[in-house]
């Protein structure tokens, strides 16, 4: 049985290299169904944490790549909802015979997320989400018109925000 | 007046009145944003199965989006074409774009492959598209539909990079993403990060068609209206960095061993931007003094200029400036707002 084992263990370790045994499936990374139903990690030393593998092929690095996108996803909702200017706070204003509507927000659903392994200090990640934030503007008849009206963005501003973790401490 | 006379008159004057609502109506016109655009379908084993999520066979699912997608783009003259990888295959050489043309190279994609030992080379794919690449003049979109999932190989990021580096400021990469686990998912935003210039394409998203036209607008042609807006639309060019989580103790303003590795972020990407100067700003919640709050930011904010410096960083693009709480982002009656006012964030000047 454990020659079985090691006989399985040197074929993957040569997959690889070779097109022949690099069969798809083999190599998919096996994921949680949800962010609860991942295991706890367990505490690891700086060794464990070194890249053994190019970047497209590390999956230590995918795996908080993951994690920090959840994180990253849920701390944009944050600022959207709590930003001076949001759409909790949409300012109108009379213009000529116009009104307009503008407010501020992040768009979600184009955010990019980097992770990297900290060159000076190997027990750390840092993370990285790339984000536009856009002033939307809406014109119409009335206030309630321009509110309700269908808003076009005005300004783009592209912006990232970096963060760091401690192996293990997650992202905040 | 007859019944008869009384509904002409009314339909003429409604008629009137449409014609008058359309002459006010704002005129757009469209102009291309690119010269070429390619659409690049990853045919690989992998795209071969299901996504779980979208409920369905990847390359399916990806040849259905790219011909929607072509139904709204525009004929504005562009230079088109369509190829494959894993294996590489042009399915349509760049040629002057219509409609009926990219939809007959779609159609000959094939979605019914063995999967089975069919790898996905992305780098050697990417590698491969440059020969198409250099005939082209002028801007081109590449628009990628993958699941990122590149598992032999030189590295897709490391190619992508290098066509960027072979094309400045004439190409532009746009991920639309299948990838359904980490490592793909990784893969696409990695590439998508390379250039601020790329659109994020989510195939969930682009199955309402509303936002699916905006994607076209987005990536293809930028519409001139005559509405009257309070400003032309306006791009800054560089990018603001917030350092997220440099948490400084209560009344701190030194630079800590746990803050260096974001530091260290930061400094790459300065180090790579090509704006001028940048200006470091130390902003605080709106607890405690404004003179107190202010000479904290400003200590914070040279300290990070300090660390910058030392490790190399020409001093003369930097300017530290303390805002204190005078310059509040978010609303400071939350712990959240509060939280997030705690930053430096460094912009261009």
């Amino acid at each position: 049985m454990h020659r079985t084992a090691f006989l399985l263990t040197f074929l993957l370790l040569l997959a690889p290299a070779s097109p022949v045994l690099a069969v798809e499936p083999f190599l998919t990374l096996p994921e949680a169904a949800s962010p609860s139903a991942r295991p706890e990690l367990p505490a690891l030393n700086a060794g464990h944490l070194q890249a053994t593998a190019p970047m497209h092929m590390d999956s230590v690095l995918a795996r908080e790549h993951e994690r920090f996108a959840q994180f990253a996803t849920a701390q944009v909702q944050r600022m959207n909802a709590t930003m001076l200017g949001g759409r909790n706070s949409m300012q109108v204003h009379k213009v000529g015979r116009l009104y307009r509507a503008t407010y501020k927000a992040i768009d979600e659903d184009t955010l990019v997320c980097q992770v990297r392994r900290s060159d000076s200090n190997p027990n750390y990640f840092v993370g990285s989400v790339l984000y536009k934030e856009f002033v939307l503007e809406s014109v119409g008849q009335t206030a309630e018109a321009c509110r309700r009206g269908t808003f076009e963005p005005v300004s783009e501003k592209s912006s990232r925000i970096i963060y760091s973790s401690k192996h293990g401490g997650g992202w905040n | 007046m007859s019944m008869r006379k009384r509904l002409l008159s009314v339909a003429i004057l409604s008629a009137l009145a449409v014609l008058m609502l359309a002459a006010q109506a704002p005129a757009e016109t469209m102009k291309p944003k690119v010269d070429n655009f390619i659409l690049f379908v990853d045919h690989s084993g992998s795209m071969g199965m299901t996504n779980d999520a979208l409920k369905g066979v990847k390359i399916k699912l990806a040849k259905e989006l790219a011909t929607k997608m072509n139904a709204e783009i525009p004929e504005l003259g562009y230079q088109s074409g369509v190829s494959t990888f894993a294996p590489f295959a042009t399915q349509l050489a760049p040629t002057k774009y219509t409609k009926p043309a990219v939809a007959g190279a779609l159609s000959k994609i094939d979605t019914d492959y063995e999967i089975y030992g069919r790898n996905t080379p992305m780098g050697m794919g990417l590698m491969d598209l440059d020969a198409v690449l250099a005939k082209m003049s002028g801007k081109t979109a590449l628009i990628m539909f993958t699941d990122g999932d590149s598992n032999y190989g030189t590295d897709p990021v490391a190619e992508a990079k290098a066509l960027y580096a072979k094309y400045p400021d004439r190409l532009c990469i746009h991920v639309v993403s299948y990838a359904d686990n980490a490592r793909g998912k990784m893969v696409v935003d990695e590439i998508r990060a390379i250039s601020r210039c790329s659109v994020v394409g989510d195939p969930a998203a682009l199955g309402d068609n509303a936002a699916l036209k905006k994607y076209v607008r987005d990536v293809f042609y930028d519409v001139v209206d005559d509405t009257p807006r309070s400003m032309a639309p306006v791009k800054k060019e560089c990018e603001t960095i917030t350092l997220g989580n440099m948490n400084f103790g209560f009344d701190k303003f030194a630079i800590t061993p746990e803050m260096e590795p974001a530091l260290e972020q930061a400094l790459a990407v300065l180090k790579d931007s090509s704006c001028k100067q940048f200006v470091i700003e130390g902003h605080t919640d709106s607890v405690g003094t404004v003179p107190y709050n202010q000479k904290l930011s400003e200590r914070r904010a040279a300290s990070v200029v300090r660390w910058l410096q030392a490790k190399g960083f020409d001093a003369s693009r930097l300017v530290p400036k303390g805002m204190g709480k005078l310059a509040p982002k978010f609303d400071n009656k939350t712990d959240e707002g509060r939280a997030l006012n705690r930053r430096v964030e460094i912009r261009s000047n």
